[in-house]
């Protein structure tokens, strides 16, 4: 094993316990930014998509189908795990609202890298090498969090609004 | 107050509200398909499993088409999607059809989440690019049938968005008709205040004037009292008639709006005069001054004072019994001013009322009632009516003569 290959797992795994960290965290939210993430991640995969110059087949579209359901499955999945809480001291940025996807969250978060590595192996194995690129991972990755949004977009305590599931927000733990 | 009855508008998954088209559409779709499918499958030779998923996905969509329930249609919508997917490389794509209907239905289906169809197209897409994969097809074919899968999901989106539109309109509407039925309640609730507290008010004073007249032994002026109680009983119970007939009645729709505040008594042609004799007769003193005959208003204005100088005068005999009310009618260019004032002060469910209903005149006029140093003064300010200002100016001069 190469040192080079080493640095790259370990800065992918060091990325993977950071991000599953901040899914466990109470973490500020925007409720009107909530979609900016995803859109920019789709537009950077899109473009970097669009440069590869690997040709497509059949074998591609089944493992990149399987890999959308799996990602929109586990971004809708945190949806609805998501808790929200408002705190008195707002931010830097004046939010007072807060979001986490809790501990479950963040090991489904290490599950769907997993099953992409899983899929990614199959998928070589079977010629669908769009699968590795960049532009598809970045792709995988917004749809993960547009689908994670839509569901938070729909159960976001509006403000004065204190819905029973607000109020349940904020009690859980 | 009679609320939207049509049945298909309490139906949120638009099961019953496809028209009579979209179900001819579907019915000629379901054809077309149909006969295509045999006539190429009896070409190509299709395998059995093929026939039979085909007619699976055309069933669903026949079911669909007699869906009464959404559930019925939610499930026949999954079959179409599944059934059609495993199908569409084998029937060279025919089968799509099926497929981005089930999407169209899942799309618009307000009781689904929001990515329902999304999900199922990319199902649908693994699917399609399985059984693709499985017959060598070209990715190209894989791909225009999910740009046709694309297509159904957005369709499905923009149908749910006309239904949430049309749900919104529908809510909208309906606390409108809410706000209306409230504030014709709290009309009825005035008009029936001032009527009954007003003739029952005095009716009391009447009495016990009756009471002290006989204990007296003035048995002639008691039975003159009794007499004038009488007619004040008659007039209220009149009045009374009058105010349930107008709540009754269903107002024109070309009505305009003022005359809706316009009170029980239909008749205040003699303006003020009558209500002054009756508080005079009620052993009231009042001073007047100007033309109580209101001739330069309209109805509604002149309706609207009439009620509340008739409260106003209520207040004084039930708060200040025996002391006498000034009642001013004073012209002021092209508007005109109606003061009551009398000692003491008064106020209640009579005084919110008096400000409502001047409130719903929709013009200029407006009511003040407040204590002003010892006395409570109610003071209406209200727009002279233009048509009849020319015709009634020579009352208003004979008036100003009889008052000099």
């Amino acid at each position: 094993m190469s040192v080079q290959l080493l640095a790259n797992v370990l800065i992918g795994l060091a990325l993977v316990a950071f991000l599953a960290y901040r899914q466990a965290t109470w973490r500020s939210l925007d409720p009107a930014r909530i979609w900016r993430g995803p859109l920019v991640m789709a537009i950077v995969g899109v473009v970097v998509l669009a440069q590869t110059t690997t040709s497509v087949t059949t074998t591609d579209v089944v493992f990149l189908g399987l890999e959308a359901l799996l990602t929109v499955g586990v971004g809708l999945a945190m949806g609805a795990m998501t808790r929200f809480r408002t705190v008195t001291t707002p931010d830097d940025k004046g939010r007072t609202l807060q979001s986490r996807t809790g501990w479950l969250g963040a090991a489904l978060w290490i599950v769907l890298i997993a099953a992409r590595v899983g899929l990614d192996v199959l998928g070589g194995h079977l010629g669908a090498h769009l699968l590795t690129s960049t532009g598809t991972i970045l792709l995988v990755l917004a749809l993960n969090r547009a689908a994670r949004a839509l569901v938070v977009d729909q159960r976001i305590p509006r403000g004065g609004d204190r819905s029973a599931a607000a109020r349940r927000g904020m009690m859980v733990r | 107050m009679s609320l939207p009855t049509d049945p298909d508008r309490t139906d949120p998954a638009g099961v019953r509200s496809a028209s009579v088209l979209s179900w001819g559409l579907n019915a000629v779709g379901i054809a077309v398909v149909a006969f295509w499918f045999v006539r190429n499958g009896l070409l190509l030779h299709h395998p059995a499993w093929v026939w039979a998923v085909g007619a699976v996905a055309l069933a669903a969509w026949a079911v669909r088409e007699g869906a009464r329930t959404p559930r019925v249609l939610v499930a026949a919508a999954g079959v179409m999607i599944a059934a059609g997917s495993l199908a569409v490389v084998p029937t060279d794509s025919l089968l799509v059809v099926p497929v981005i209907v089930g999407l169209v239905i899942l799309g618009a289906d307000l009781r689904l989440p929001v990515w329902t169809a999304a999900v199922a197209a990319l199902a649908a897409v693994v699917v399609v690019a399985v059984t693709a994969t499985l017959a060598q097809t070209s990715v190209q074919f894989v791909l225009g049938v999910s740009g046709g899968l694309l297509l159904g999901v957005l369709v499905g989106f923009s149908r749910r968005q006309v239904r949430i539109t049309t749900a919104q309109a529908r809510e909208t509407e309906r606390q409108q008709q809410r706000a209306r039925l409230l504030a014709d309640r709290s009309r009825a609730s005035r008009d029936i205040h001032d009527v009954l507290a007003h003739s029952l008010g005095g009716l009391v004073l009447q009495l016990d004037a009756v009471e002290a007249l006989l204990e007296a032994g003035r048995v002639d002026e008691a039975t003159r009292r009794a007499g004038e109680a009488r007619a004040l009983a008659a007039d209220g119970l009149a009045e009374a008639r009058r105010a349930v007939h107008a709540l009754r009645d269903e107002p024109q729709p070309g009505q305009p709006e003022p005359n809706r505040a316009s009170s029980p008594s239909a008749d205040h042609a003699s303006g003020l005069t009558a209500l002054l004799d009756a508080h005079r007769s009620f052993g009231g003193e009042a001073v007047v001054q100007g033309d109580a005959t209101l001739a330069v208003l309209d109805d509604a204005h002149r309706a609207a004072v009439v009620q509340v100088v008739r409260e106003a005068l209520s207040n004084a005999r039930r708060h200040a019994p025996g002391r006498p009310v000034s009642l001013s009618v004073i012209r002021d260019g092209d508007a005109v001013d109606v003061v009551v004032a009398n000692p003491l002060p008064s106020g209640g469910q009579g005084v919110l009322g008096m400000r409502e209903r001047f409130a719903e005149l929709g013009s200029e006029a407006t009511v003040e009632a407040e204590r002003s140093d010892d006395e409570f003064v109610v003071a209406m300010h209200l727009p002279v009516d233009g048509t009849r200002d020319a015709d009634t100016a020579d009352a208003a001069v004979a008036a100003e003569d009889d008052r000099s």
